[in-house]
């Protein structure tokens, strides 16, 4: 039975877990129905970044334009235009055993695309929820729904993986920003 | 002052279920063209199982609801209509899952012309303190849109809270409710 993770919570990944090199990480949610006029675009990205929570290079942020990253290691499995029907919206696979040995940090982000324009925000979201799974048994080892916790945000970054003594952890971050992708790359020190 | 919101935008109304619970929502309609336009502001109660009892329906023509936990009031002024709800969250039944705030637009389609829309603002204030908490502006277009959504107010954890959705839609008040909420109406 997947472990249920409140907002901050951190639970080891690895260590209860030996042999898991390779995890599916699974992003979703559900959009109201006062979309203004506008369907919702809602995309998953993921930042590789360094002990300071940087990344190294542009191509560290994996997205729905850099669907792979150099290494092999985070492989986004595309965009999901209209976030309809049950389950994950958009999947991004991870294969611990690639990563570089530079990057600490895996964070998982969902973004409205052209929020400001559609007037949109993820307020009009909810049901969101980032869980990871065993990629080989296809067994959900992390969950961790969103809740409502979120208003005029536009960009959320929903949790990250993290190296911790040689093994990989989860923590729940659920933090939002406002300025959509925009913002979350340059918070990132992606160049925008 | 309060803060201006936009849809989508989550205000707290309470911080626990032990604070304050009364609040006046206004509405306060701008009668530029006299007459020509006009808002008839609701409330409905929809319990958790997507049931709305028709006695708890609160507007100009039931102007309060079976536990006299919503209270409507209006007042008609030359430059200004003014549509009260005052609400006291305590005296909400258990059943209750969230209040619908809503209006439903008029217009004298004799004198609405297309080009004409005038503008009105939805305001809460917490009636212990007397402090508006939130406004939101927006108008009503000439034609085409029946019904506002104006927000919700709802139960999250601890706290109440107001969504603001903002939403116009063609259809009618039941339209809505059937339709946007699910909800029944008996």
């Amino acid at each position: 039975m997947a472990v249920s993770l409140q907002k901050g919570q951190k639970v080891d990944l690895t260590k209860g877990n030996p042999g898991l090199t390779k995890i599916m990480v699974g992003l979703g949610w559900d959009t109201n129905k006062y979309d203004g006029g506008h369907d919702f675009d809602l995309d998953a990205a993921a930042f590789l970044t360094d002990e300071n929570g940087r990344v190294t290079s542009d191509l560290d942020f994996v997205f729905y334009n850099n669907l792979q990253h150099p290494s092999g290691s985070v492989v986004h499995q595309g965009d999901n235009l209209t976030g309809e029907g049950e389950g994950d919206d958009e999947q991004i696979l991870v294969d611990l055993s690639l990563v570089p040995q530079n990057i600490s940090k895996i964070a998982f982000t969902v973004t409205i695309h052209d929020a400001d324009v559609r007037g949109q925000n993820f307020g009009q979201v909810s049901n969101a929820f980032i869980r990871v799974v065993n990629e080989a048994t296809g067994i959900e080892l992390i969950r961790y729904d969103l809740g409502e916790d979120f208003s005029i945000e536009t960009a959320v970054v929903v949790g990250e993986l993290y190296r911790h003594g040689g093994e990989w952890k989860f923590n729940a971050i659920g933090s939002g920003f406002q300025g959509g992708l925009a913002a979350l790359c340059r918070n990132f020190g992606v160049n925008v | 002052m309060g803060i201006q919101v936009v849809s989508g935008q989550k205000v707290i109304l309470t911080e626990s279920l032990e604070s304050a619970s009364k609040f006046i929502f206004k509405m306060e309609i701008e009668n530029r063209f006299k007459g020509t336009f006009d808002m008839d502001l609701f409330a409905v109660n929809i319990e958790k199982n997507a049931i709305a009892n028709k006695e708890n329906i609160v507007f100009y023509n039931n102007v309060k609801d079976i536990g006299k936990s919503i209270l409507y009031s209006e007042v008609y002024d030359y430059e200004i209509f003014e549509k009260k709800i005052d609400l006291d969250i305590r005296l909400l039944p258990e059943a209750t899952d969230k209040i619908v705030m809503a209006a439903t637009l008029y217009r004298n389609l004799h004198h609405a012309d297309k080009d004409k829309e005038t503008g009105f603002t939805f305001s809460a204030v917490n009636k212990t303190t007397g402090l508006k908490i939130f406004t939101l502006k927006g108008s009503i277009p000439a034609n085409g849109k029946e019904t506002l959504v104006l927000g919700e107010v709802y139960r999250y954890k601890d706290t109440w809270r107001f969504n603001t959705v903002n939403n116009y839609s063609d259809e009618n008040l039941l339209g809505v409710l059937n339709n946007i909420y699910n909800a029944k109406v008996y």
